[in-house]
């Protein structure tokens, strides 16, 4: 049900995009609907990434490695 | 960009602004618990590095006069480096706003509609802000320079109202030396919200007079009014209560009354932090659309706004787990993230530009950069080569 959803939300705009033969604008469309893709589907899944814990652990990987060297 | 579109009183109230923003909503408790009955004095020492940051991000605007951020990054690091690190920045930008978002659904589904789902706040804050934006930064400056009298002076008089329990015994014992280490030892303030100001840098080259005043005065004020309000929560509830509250000025403001004149001034008070929060979010949204618009130079403006619009949304309950987790981050990583794209990028684009000075290249000669100077008049032809070398002088 979502994967219906999202596609009536962003496919009509793509569709136009490419019809109005615009590929820069489709290909930083698909970029930006594809990312809000991934956010949303966690969710939907009620199971959102959490994008702190993340960045937390790229944070704490480079300190590490920093510490270590 | 590179014409005048607000005046440097404008830039001035939206750094004002953009600084309070979620500030006085959710960093009043951590203040609180980290200095005590001096925690007052955090946001002053935090506007004094907030200054020193934006003297280094104005050096940096001098050196490519009429550039915004995405366009610096471009013509100093060239086309494949310049539009990573933009678009590093657009991600950075957003979470921020996801932040936003999630201090605002969190505040209206704890206090005023408990019903209703985060995610219809989310939209329907970023509907307006998406309007905003497609408007330009004009309509947002002269939005907020409107607006800032109608905020300010409510807000001050209700918390001059809320200082009917005052008690200057709350602040005693002060400057005790391991108070005075709490104070000084919490660097998530540098983080947010001085570091974050660098999303103004977007705007900085749209406004004239004296922007590098406007800029600094900016952080200064926002910086002694997050002051003064931290010490007028601490005078009239004492550091005790605050610890405990979540939302300290809406728990003060909600138990002003005086006599059956001024009664549920907390709902006044809502409506100001609120529009706080708005305009911080329409700022975030500008310069995240605007970073795009910069880099990739799309025809249409509604696919981008759009797709920013979506990101956003997916952005903001995908922030933070818990309240739990979220003091965890503000503890821990808020400064050193933000001092990536507040301090470590600008101090990179810096240096390139200063060793490229130096060895007699001219930034943004190259074929990789070639963001020109007119946002405005994105497209195919918005590629000027013109105005992408460093300026010399201020």
């Amino acid at each position: 049900m979502f994967h219906l959803l999202y596609f009536l939300v962003v496919g009509p705009v793509l569709v136009y995009l490419l019809v109005k033969r615009l590929p820069r604008d489709a290909a930083l469309f698909i970029t930006l609907s594809v990312l809000a893709y991934v956010l949303w589907y966690g969710i939907a899944r009620d199971q959102p990434f959490v994008i702190t814990r993340l960045i937390a652990q790229g944070i704490s990987g480079v300190m590490a490695l920093l510490g270590a060297a | 960009m590179g014409a005048t579109v607000i005046r440097g009183s404008q830039l001035y109230f939206l750094t004002v602004n953009y600084c309070l923003g979620t500030t006085l909503f959710v960093l009043i408790q951590s203040l609180v618990l980290a200095g005590g009955r001096d925690a007052w004095l955090i946001p002053l020492w935090g506007g004094a590095c907030g200054v020193l940051f934006a003297l280094l991000w104005i050096w940096l605007c001098r050196l490519y006069p009429g550039m915004d951020l995405a366009q610096i990054s471009l013509a100093a690091l060239g086309r494949p480096f310049g539009t990573a690190v933009a678009a590093l920045y657009f991600l950075h930008f957003s979470a921020v706003a996801g932040f936003v978002l999630r201090n605002l659904s969190d505040f209206l589904t704890g206090t005023i509609l408990p019903r209703t789902p985060g995610p219809v706040f989310h939209f329907m804050f970023l509907v307006v802000a998406s309007y905003a934006a497609a408007q330009g930064v004009e309509t947002i400056a002269r939005l907020n320079q409107l607006l800032t009298p109608l905020l300010a002076f409510p807000f001050w008089f209700i918390i001059l109202l809320a200082t009917v329990n005052w008690d200057w015994t709350r602040f005693v014992p002060a400057f005790r030396p391991e108070s005075l280490a709490g104070v000084f030892r919490f660097n998530g303030i540098l983080g947010f919200p001085f570091l974050e100001t660098v999303a103004l840098l977007m705007i900085f080259p749209v406004s004239g007079g004296k922007k590098g005043r406007a800029l600094v005065a900016g952080i200064a004020t926002a910086a002694a009014s997050i002051s003064l309000t931290v010490f007028a929560i601490i005078g009239s509830v004492g550091v005790e209560r605050t610890a405990k509250l979540t939302f300290p000025i809406y728990s003060l403001v909600q138990e002003v009354a005086v006599n059956d004149v001024f009664i549920n001034i907390q709902s006044v008070i809502s409506i100001i932090l609120l529009t706080l929060i708005f305009i911080k979010l329409q700022v975030l949204f500008f310069v995240a659309f605007e970073i795009l618009r910069s880099t990739f130079r799309p025809v249409k403006r509604w696919p981008l706004l759009l797709g920013v619009l979506l990101v956003m949304a997916g952005m903001a309950p995908s922030i933070v787990e818990n309240s739990i987790q979220n003091w965890e981050w503000s503890e821990k990583y808020t400064f050193i993230h933000n001092a990536i794209f507040g301090l470590g990028i600008p101090a990179l684009l810096l240096a390139v530009t200063l060793i490229r000075l130096a060895a007699g290249n001219r930034p943004g000669a190259g074929r990789g950069a070639r963001a020109g100077a007119g946002t405005r008049s994105a497209g195919k032809g918005a590629r000027s080569g013109s105005g992408m070398r460093p300026g010399t002088g201020g």
